[in-house]
């Protein structure tokens, strides 16, 4: 192992979560002018002992693995010295024979987010490799939105209704877009969900009303980084239908039921 | 190199902080039997943890800013903790330097924290070449 890097091996596995350890692999080559290897292993699933290797089908497979590494590394490598390596075999033994095979002397790659994505890296390879590499190795989370965070399904820039708005002009909103609540502001900031039961008790009265006068609830908001299931459970015990979502202060999106239904039956 | 040298290395290229972390470990679970209590590391075993650290950082990060911290309980939780809470950018750490059960444990908690850290993880082999 020695600083400054000058060989980085990053083995990807064409998912987001390796992009994420391509991109860092490219920043720090950029930082130390190194080579980066970027290794895809084709998981070999029929044991060359019980059965002919179909050679064919993993020359097809391999030229498929090339020619995607070559699209990756010319996407997200420009100008950066790169090398493509495709092995086949069991992935943990693979990244260690071309770390071994080339001297590496940083590894970087990626874990899976909490709900476990990337079949790279699950269970054992990463294990392994940590275990056994003799170069160090950084491990890169993906950031972008995960699929169990409000985040990743609510509806952003939703429609909202300033505190002294008549709610015949809300009710026409909510009938146009078909919702069921509305985030209500006041100088750029939300103040109170408006509900279509708020709104029903006012019926008569749409024109001489405003939001303010018809809020009921007191506001709860989360965050994009909160999990999915958490805003369901407040959504479920104060018997509400929709959260606004603010971050910074600012109101960034609406998470719905409905929204959070199909973010909890998408799981797998 | 181990973790701390790399560590050092790293903090001085970039002009960082190394935050030098040790955390108190307590009894595993299963060998008392007693019902689980909070437990205060000995003020003078912490006091004795401080002033290894502070001999370890006078030789291993002369030149290097840093600062020391001891925290007790489960290793990866009190790394993810102070991680979150100094805002710190990279961890570095070794998977396992030790033999038998201490090295499956030591390699349980580089585990640990590279499952479930948000920012990235630097492990090192303390065998490693160079």
């Amino acid at each position: 192992m020695s600083l400054p890097y000058r060989k980085i091996l990053c083995p990807v596995d064409f998912d987001e979560n390796s992009i994420a350890a391509l991109e860092t692999a490219a920043e720090i080559a950029r930082h130390f002018d190194a080579t980066v290897y970027v290794l895809h292993t084709i998981l070999l699933i029929i044991a060359p002992t019980s059965m002919p290797v179909y050679v064919d089908l993993y020359k097809a497979q391999e030229d498929t693995a090339r020619r995607n590494l070559l699209e990756l590394a010319h996407k997200h490598l420009a100008g950066i010295k790169y090398e493509i390596m495709v092995n086949m075999g069991e992935p943990a033994a693979s990244i260690l024979k071309a770390e071994r095979g080339i001297g590496a002397d940083l590894l970087v790659m990626s874990t899976h987010g909490r709900r476990g994505v990337s079949r790279f890296f699950l269970g054992s390879v990463a294990e392994l490799v940590l275990r056994e590499a003799r170069c160090p190795v950084l491990t890169v989370r993906h950031n972008a939105p995960q699929k169990d965070l409000v985040g990743a399904w609510m509806t952003a820039s939703p429609v909202t209704a300033q505190l002294d708005e008549k709610l015949s002009t809300i009710h026409a909103k909510m009938l146009e877009g078909g919702f069921r609540n509305i985030p209500v502001v006041q100088d750029g900031r939300v103040v109170a969900m408006l509900t279509e039961g708020d709104i029903r008790s006012f019926v008569g009265h749409f024109e001489d009303t405003t939001a303010k006068r018809a809020i009921t609830q007191a506001l709860v908001t989360v965050g994009p980084q909160t999990p999915v299931r958490e805003a369901a459970r407040i959504m479920r015990e104060r018997k509400i239908d929709g959260l606004p979502v603010v971050e910074d202060g600012r109101l960034v999106g609406i998470i719905t039921t409905s929204d959070a239904l199909a973010a909890i039956t998408s799981e797998g | 190199m181990d973790a701390l040298g790399l560590a050092s290395r790293l903090a001085k290229q970039n002009s960082a902080t190394v935050y030098l972390l040790t955390v108190i470990g307590a009894p595993p679970a299963a060998a008392t039997a007693l019902p689980p209590v909070a437990l205060n590391p000995d003020p003078e075993f912490e006091a004795a943890c401080i002033r290894r650290l502070k001999a370890i950082a006078r030789e291993k990060l002369a030149g290097v800013s840093h600062e020391i911290f001891v925290a007790s309980g489960n290793a990866a939780p009190a790394i993810l903790k102070l991680t979150a809470e100094q805002g710190i950018g990279l961890i570095v750490m070794g998977t396992h330097g030790r033999t038998g059960l201490k090295r499956f444990l030591l390699g349980s908690v580089a585990e640990r924290v590279v499952r479930e850290s948000p920012v990235p993880v630097l492990t090192i082999h303390p065998k490693a070449a160079g």
